[in-house]
């Protein structure tokens, strides 16, 4: 069967194909990829939690509405990333309704755990340190994030992408919410104005920063 | 649709033997997949030699990105994906080369089938006159194979949807060639 068949594989294709020959493991599912980084996601939300030391206020608050509540936006950000893994695969793009239910959904979290604590413990920025507290919270989550959204943009660009921006901007949606879930216990504040204007902002800057990173970082592949 | 099954199942198993390291399960597949993705950059790109060159870059992509395809999927989906990847950044690096003609070529509606130039041109321009979104479908599972699940996925529409516009467009293709001014 074989026989007559390596002769159709033309010879310049040939001589490259065996000058990169091994064996390879294929690719493990998206989800147990996604969960192979939950590990420094998972450091990296806990240090964000962690930014400002202890937070008093949000002792009275109850497990629930503070790690429980942060645990599901977790776990919603590394769904988001197992997402991101399978658009990278070729031949699994996600339906255009599939990213769209995926960024609402995470909405939907984000804006769940805003609601719940500023009814529970609504707290304002001190007068005077707006901008403070506007670039603290913005820059620490970008910071923090940058982990996550570095070895997820290196998993993408192994994949293979068809759409390295779509792959990229959900991996950079992921690693927004993998980090806010920490870093919405590190910062007291709830007026929506401020978690909205500051917090979402660091997400929404994560996941153009993961966009321009797959983009970047797959164009690579293909410069000869 | 059973037989396209079992050798998607067949192609899946030499896939497998490839990721292995076995240099036959290449060869295999070689042959087997190099006559359907030839259609297919022919029909995007319309020119034989850069389809030929298309077809080497895929399988040495192909090659590079073995490791990417997860058994027990269907591979042709997968080797689709890499095929107009290819084509795509062809395409993306014949615009930076100032080869505008070529990619406005690639992009008009690809057409395989008609192989003489009166045949081909005649095509073409009852192609131009079915509605674009009811050509798109109709090309991809005419042309190039994909079943009308896929298309959904691809246009983001139900697949009795993509079954519809496909049907329609044919239906006016069929009025444009035999020289009706409209399809309905």
């Amino acid at each position: 069967m074989a026989t007559s068949r390596p002769a159709a594989v033309p010879d310049r294709l040939r001589a490259r194909v065996l000058a990169e020959w091994a064996p390879v493991v294929p690719l493990r599912s998206p989800w147990r990829r996604a969960w192979a980084l939950a590990p420094v996601a998972a450091v990296m939300a806990i240090v964000a939690a962690r930014y400002w030391g202890p937070q008093r206020e949000l002792d009275g608050l109850g497990l629930q509405v503070t790690w429980f509540l942060s645990a599901a936006q977790w776990l919603a950000g590394l769904w988001v990333l197992s997402l991101a893994f399978r658009e990278a695969v070729p031949g699994r793009v996600l339906e255009r309704r599939a990213v769209l239910v995926a960024a609402l959904a995470t909405l939907a979290v984000l804006a769940v755990n805003l609601g719940v604590k500023d009814v529970l413990a609504a707290t304002v920025v001190p007068a005077g340190r707006e901008w403070r507290f506007w670039t603290a919270c913005v820059e620490g989550p970008l910071l923090l994030a940058l982990p996550v959204l570095l070895l997820a943009t290196l998993y993408v660009r192994r994949a293979f992408p068809e759409r390295p921006v779509v792959a990229g901007a959900l991996t950079g949606l992921a690693a927004g919410v993998l980090t806010d879930a920490g870093w919405r216990l590190g910062c007291f504040v709830t007026a929506p104005s401020h978690v909205i204007g500051a917090h979402w902002v660091a997400v929404a800057a994560l996941t153009a920063a993961g966009a321009l990173a797959a983009v970047l970082a797959d164009g690579l592949r293909w410069r000869r | 649709m059973s037989s396209e099954t079992e050798r998607d199942a067949d192609l899946q198993a030499q896939m497998v033997a490839y990721q292995a390291g076995r240099v036959e399960a290449f060869d295999a597949l070689y042959v087997a997949l190099v006559p359907e993705l030839r259609a297919y950059l022919l029909a995007v790109c319309r020119d034989a030699a850069r389809a030929e060159d298309l077809l080497q870059e895929t399988f040495l992509r192909l090659h590079r990105a073995r490791a990417t395809y997860q058994p027990g999927l269907p591979l042709r989906p997968w080797v689709r994906g890499i095929a107009r990847r290819v084509y795509l950044m062809d395409r993306r690096a014949a615009l930076r080369r100032g080869r505008r003609e070529d990619a406005a070529a690639a992009d008009a509606s690809p057409v395989l089938t008609a192989t003489r130039p009166g045949e081909r041109r005649g095509l073409e321009r009852a192609l131009a006159g079915v509605p674009a979104e009811a050509r798109r479908p109709f090309l991809l599972h005419h042309l190039f194979g994909f079943s009308f699940a896929e298309i959904a996925a691809r246009l983001g529409i139900q697949p009795g949807a993509a079954k519809v516009r496909s049907s329609r467009a044919r239906l006016r293709l069929r009025a444009l060639l035999s020289g009706g001014s409209d399809g309905d």
